[in-house]
């Protein structure tokens, strides 16, 4: 089980959160304008990092607040955690 | 059935451990900025207690408490003050601040575990480090217990633990706390 340091709470066990997917993925700002293609890679493409990976984690049965976990995908081994915000990623 | 549960649990734990409900307890939620001044502001004009912004922790005075949930919402908890009364005069000391009050009290009860080896019945269910050094009076969190989330509260000048869960959870806890008194210390 993977022991994630919450922002705000601090270490808590991996069952107490859930995981969001790659972060960093941003919302097309005028999606009437954009291609259905433009739309799908939006909507559904992912980079499926190996190595070092950006994701957004839900504390859900504590605060309920976002935050981001670099993460190995390889070894597992988180890297940095950083508050919603921090790196220009809507609140 | 009551009967059945605590016959249960003084053969267990030689009557050591008490599993009781706390009732009459009033349940408000509050969620707004801190840095907002009326927001802070409010809290200790109705319950006379500071707003807790440090993660984990609670304010508390002789009849009411104030959780910290996130950094922008709290749990308020009173045995005195009706859950009306909070929610009005909240509204009220808030005034046009971006704010939300909600009544809970129908949706939460609270447990108070007590007695010797209430801690390693906790730990049974509880990924959390309970140790007193960790987690003692004034703190608080928020987790899940037996895969069911509450919000733990270590009382320690009691030997107690109090454990607000929402009501529908509250059985459920009710019967796991039960069986896994059966082999606490």
């Amino acid at each position: 089980m993977l022991l994630i340091t919450c922002p705000w709470c601090g270490p808590r066990a991996e069952t107490e959160f859930s995981c969001g997917g790659e972060a960093g993925i941003v919302r097309p700002t005028a999606p009437d304008t954009v291609s259905d293609a433009e739309w799908a890679d939006y909507l559904f493409m992912r980079s499926n990092h190996r190595g070092l990976h950006r994701e957004q984690w839900w504390h859900a049965h504590g605060c309920r607040r976002w935050f981001i976990v670099r993460r190995d995908t390889v070894t597992y081994r988180i890297d940095g955690i950083e508050k919603l915000g921090a790196a220009g990623e809507a609140t | 059935m009551a009967d059945i549960l605590r016959s249960a649990l003084h053969d267990a734990a030689g009557g050591r451990l008490q599993i009781a409900e706390v009732p009459g307890l009033h349940y408000v939620n509050l969620r707004g900025e801190p840095a907002a001044p009326n927001v802070p502001g409010a809290v200790t004009d109705v319950l006379k207690i500071g707003l807790p912004l440090q993660p984990n922790t609670l304010g508390a005075s002789e009849t009411a408490k104030v959780y910290w949930l996130g950094p922008d919402e709290w749990l308020l908890a009173s045995l005195s003050l009706s859950a009306a009364e909070i929610v009005s005069g909240l509204r009220l000391s808030l005034g046009g601040v971006h704010a939300a009050v909600t009544d809970l009290t129908s949706g939460y009860t609270s447990i108070r575990l007590r007695g010797a080896g209430c801690r390693d019945v906790l730990a049974k269910g509880c990924t959390l480090d309970l140790h007193p050094r960790l987690f003692g009076d004034g703190q608080c969190a928020q987790t899940l217990l037996a895969r069911a989330p509450v919000l733990i509260e270590p009382l320690p000048a009691m030997d107690a633990y109090q454990l607000i869960v929402r009501r529908s959870y509250a059985d459920y806890l009710w019967h796991w706390l039960h069986d896994a008194s059966r082999w606490a210390a």
